[in-house]
């Protein structure tokens, strides 16, 4: 049987790894984004040059 | 010939060749084209000649899952059915709607465009409209294409009540609502029809046609079906699956260089799609946009807005718009939702209509993977944009605060469940149309699978929907179903 001690370690375990993918991905996009060259601005979808 | 069933209920024909229920597009069509093959119709219409809340109160309903307007909104139920509110926009089914999609794989017809086509041109002239120009790619590298749209202005209770009227072989029954289908079990033996009054007949056809719209197909043979103890349908056939809606967005706005239309009442002006080729290669259903030209003052206010934004990119507008060739516009997307086992109609189990027959209860979601259809598509028409130097978009921002505006153009996840995604009142799938029962309610001639004289018209056949009005398409594949039933 678990204990309620490793059940809580796995918990955390557990959520900061969902962190870090959330992170992760986050990170992932904005560089994609940035590879793209592509912003929005105050609604305005532009690209490197624009400004 | 007309009988208004709340006046008379013993004076039906004894017998006709069709009893064809429902007088909307795919109803009314097919019972005139029956017609003119010199056949013998009695056409059942539930509503009046005009609308009532008697009838209307019929189509209420529940909406389960994303946000929809009422269904008694949505539909019309009287003669002519919804044709009488409808925007009217006509083009064809492109061919690879009807194809096999690689990761969509229930999005496909067991008939292909070639079996429709050389039913076009009466369906147009059933429409009354001229043959849309076939649509022009405008550029291939990003598969942008323009697609052409006829915008017809027939409501079928008044387009051809003059000739029900005069018809020999139509007898057309206002205010007679299907309540029940009696079968053996293979064969549909009568239709059993009632009145506002509670008055009832049964009704004698060779061959029965439901043709009653996207969602009242579904509701009755479920209901029929119930009871007759599922004599009607084989318990294998996925009715009431597979449902969908073309989902419908205001994105924003765009300043563009392209040429729009001037603007008219129910006139569509610029719409731009993808090529199948980059369908493919992006993996997405199809995907419409629709460019609606604002007026110059608008056009002036999108433009010092960009000037301020982005001084550079708005110079650039600034110079065509002294040459007036640029041009400020809405920005709308319609398009295809992916059919998904889930999104379905059911009966409710706690609200029935006047005749005791439960009112619809309709579960109906949008996917990540129809959120992916617009997002990425909407990426590819902004790159196109921004390539050809063609434009700038500008996302709504107002009511949408709380989403991250990165989520419409990049693909992350997020979609703006707030009450203000549209649909387009495109009821489709239900009863679509298959090779088997497994996959099908009806074969690729709309019988019902398991019953020799009973079929289905309408929307509800459709297993994939495309992203274009699927009014010439109803009417395309009722005119095959008069053909197929010519000599039945």
């Amino acid at each position: 049987m678990y204990s309620r001690r490793s059940f809580l370690i796995g918990l955390f375990f557990f959520t900061q790894f969902g962190l870090l993918v959330s992170i992760h991905n986050s990170i992932s996009n904005s560089m994609n984004n940035k590879r793209s060259g592509k912003f929005i601005k105050q609604g305005w979808v532009l690209q490197d040059g624009d400004i | 010939m007309h009988i208004d069933f709340n006046i008379s209920v013993n004076s039906l024909p004894k017998m006709a060749d069709f009893c064809v229920i429902g007088s909307g597009p795919a109803g009314m069509t097919l019972a005139l084209e029956l017609e003119r093959y010199g056949r013998s119709v009695i056409l059942l219409e539930g509503g009046g000649l005009d609308q009532s809340l008697d009838s209307q109160d019929i189509y209420k309903g529940d909406v389960i899952g994303d946000p929809y307007p009422e269904l008694d909104f949505a539909r019309l139920r009287y003669l002519g059915g919804t044709s009488g509110h409808w925007g009217g926009w006509c083009y064809p089914l492109p061919e690879n709607v009807f194809q096999k999609k690689e990761g969509f794989e229930d999005a496909h017809w067991p008939i292909e465009k070639k079996d429709l086509d050389p039913f076009l041109e009466k369906a147009l002239s059933v429409l009354v409209v001229p043959q849309p120009r076939d649509e022009v790619v405008i550029d291939s590298e990003f598969g942008i294409k323009e697609i052409n749209i006829a915008t017809s202005r027939v409501r079928f209770g008044e387009q051809y009540r003059e000739r029900l009227n005069s018809s020999d072989n139509v007898t057309y029954v206002t205010n007679a609502n299907l309540t029940g289908l009696k079968t053996d079990g293979q064969r549909v033996l009568g239709a059993n029809a009632t009145n506002y009054a509670g008055r009832s007949a049964n009704v004698k056809a060779k061959h029965f046609i439901l043709a009653m719209g996207g969602i009242e197909n579904t509701r009755m043979l479920m209901w029929c079906n119930n009871q007759t103890n599922g004599k009607v349908l084989d318990p294998r056939a996925p009715l009431g699956r597979y449902w969908m809606e073309h989902p419908a967005l205001k994105l924003g706005y765009a300043l563009v260089d392209l040429k729009i239309k001037r603007p008219g009442y129910y006139i569509p002006q610029l719409v731009l799609g993808l090529t199948s080729a980059v369908k493919r290669k992006l993996s997405v259903l199809d995907c419409s946009f629709l460019l609606e030209e604002i007026p110059s003052v608008g056009t002036m206010g999108l433009l010092k807005d960009l000037l301020c934004v982005a001084p550079k990119v708005g110079e650039w507008a600034a110079s065509l718009a002294k040459k007036n060739i640029v041009c400020g516009a809405k920005l709308w997307a319609e398009w295809e939702q992916e059919p998904i086992w889930n999104n379905h109609v059911k009966l409710s189990e706690t609200k029935r209509d006047r005749f005791g027959i439960p009112l619809t209860e309709l579960h109906w979601k949008k996917t990540d993977r129809d959120v992916a259809t617009l997002q990425k598509s909407l990426s590819q028409f902004n790159d196109y944009l921004m390539a050809r130097n063609h434009g700038r978009i500008n996302l709504m921002t107002g009511n949408r605060g709380h989403i991250e505006l990165d989520d419409w153009v990049f693909g992350k996840d997020g979609w703006a469940v707030d009450g203000e995604d549209g649909i387009c009142y495109h009821h489709m799938g239900g009863t679509r149309m298959a090779h088997t029962v497994k996959n099908g309610v009806v074969d690729s001639n709309c019988r019902v699978f398991g019953q020799g004289n009973l079929y289905v018209a309408g929307s509800s056949v459709y297993p994939s929907g495309g992203a274009a009005n699927p009014t010439l398409t109803i009417v395309q594949l009722s005119l095959r179903l008069a053909e197929h039933l010519r000599y039945a």
